[in-house]
């Protein structure tokens, strides 16, 4: 087993756990526990057997499974800058309107 | 029999409890009603400073937002107190209440719906601020066809329907020219009020960093609307 290959496993065993103990800490609902898990799970089960993915990889026209990783973290890393994003500009506009509204309290209403 | 209209002057202020009470001192004998926005100042608690100053209403904001935010706040609280025209001004004293009767008139004569103080290009101002303004100038005059001479200028007048009309939606020093930009969508009526140029602190206010997203701004504006 290739050293790179290795460490990509021991990375996503730790998040594996990192992601069962948000779980248990009831800040990942359900839903979300098993999407990751299940994310860090094809992780590690392509780590360890990278020929079930070439015929993904031919029919994609990518050279190596490295390349795809690498398409498909940006692609991830894409969305998950977008989803931040509408997550920021809504707590934004959620926290000015909490202190305005808290600003004008004490005035009549109009 | 006319009553006169109920003028109230916001004055957005964050970080200026030295200055802000000279501004105060010399709006004291005039019949204007005053509203402080704090913008969640760390000098301190303008609420608590200004407590039981005569005609002084202060409007906080627990953190610090933006000028064009406080400015929203301000704008709000002096609808809710019953404005008729409101006057917006800088809390630091770059701004004369002398000039207010300036600005004033025309809204109470109901031949303009917005009055733009213009600050004398001069030696006064510094280079890059010079600069800045006349690019917006021209920028604003082509893509919405109104010229304004001062376009990041704070010292302004309006009537509180023109408010309602174009109340903006910038928290940061874009509020002057989404200000401009919403009151020409509008068909507001605007005069321009000469008015001297005093710069107390050159490194306060708008920085030539803060005219690339003024910039963008108004390209969206023109955009989508």
């Amino acid at each position: 087993m290739a050293s790179i290959q290795m460490i990509g496993i021991l990375f996503a065993a730790f998040m594996l756990y990192f992601t069962f103990l948000h779980f248990k800490r009831n800040e990942f609902s359900r839903a979300e526990s098993v999407v990751w898990l299940g994310l860090w799970l094809a992780l590690i089960v392509l780590l360890l057997i990278p020929g079930f993915i070439n015929d993904l990889i031919g029919r994609l026209g990518i050279a190596r499974a490295f390349d795809l990783f690498t398409v498909l973290g940006f692609i991830f890393l894409i969305g998950l800058t977008f989803h931040l994003y509408t997550t920021v500009r809504k707590l934004e506009k959620r926290m000015k309107d909490v202190i305005q509204t808290e600003a004008l309290k004490d005035l009549p209403k109009q | 029999m006319e009553t006169a209209p109920r003028i109230i002057v916001v004055l957005p202020a964050y970080n200026e409890s030295t200055r802000i009470g000279a501004i105060l001192a010399q709006l004291h004998d005039a019949p204007y009603q005053i509203v402080v926005a704090d913008d969640g100042s760390k000098d301190a608690n303008l609420k608590t400073q200004l407590a039981g100053v005569p005609k002084v209403t202060v409007v906080r904001h627990r953190i610090n937002l933006g000028k064009g935010a406080a400015l929203r706040t301000g704008c709000d609280a002096a609808l809710r107190l019953g404005a008729d025209i409101i006057v917006v001004m800088d809390a630091d004293g770059q701004h004369q209440p002398a000039d207010i009767p300036r600005f004033v008139a025309p809204l109470s004569e109901g031949s303009a719906d917005i009055v733009y103080g213009a600050r004398q290009i001069g030696k006064e101002m510094p280079l890059a601020s010079f600069l800045g303004n006349k690019f917006f100038t021209v920028a604003i005059n082509l893509l919405f066809h109104v010229f304004i001479n001062d376009t990041q200028g704070g010292f302004r007048a309006f009537t509180a329907d023109a408010y309602r009309k174009m109340r903006w939606d910038a928290d940061d020093y874009s509020v002057e020219t989404e200000m401009i930009v919403r009151a020409a969508k509008q068909n507001l009526r605007y005069r321009e009020a000469s008015i001297a140029t005093i710069y107390h602190d050159k490194y306060k206010g708008t920085t030539p960093l803060d005219g690339i997203p003024i910039l963008l701004q108004i390209l969206k504006w023109k955009i989508y609307g």
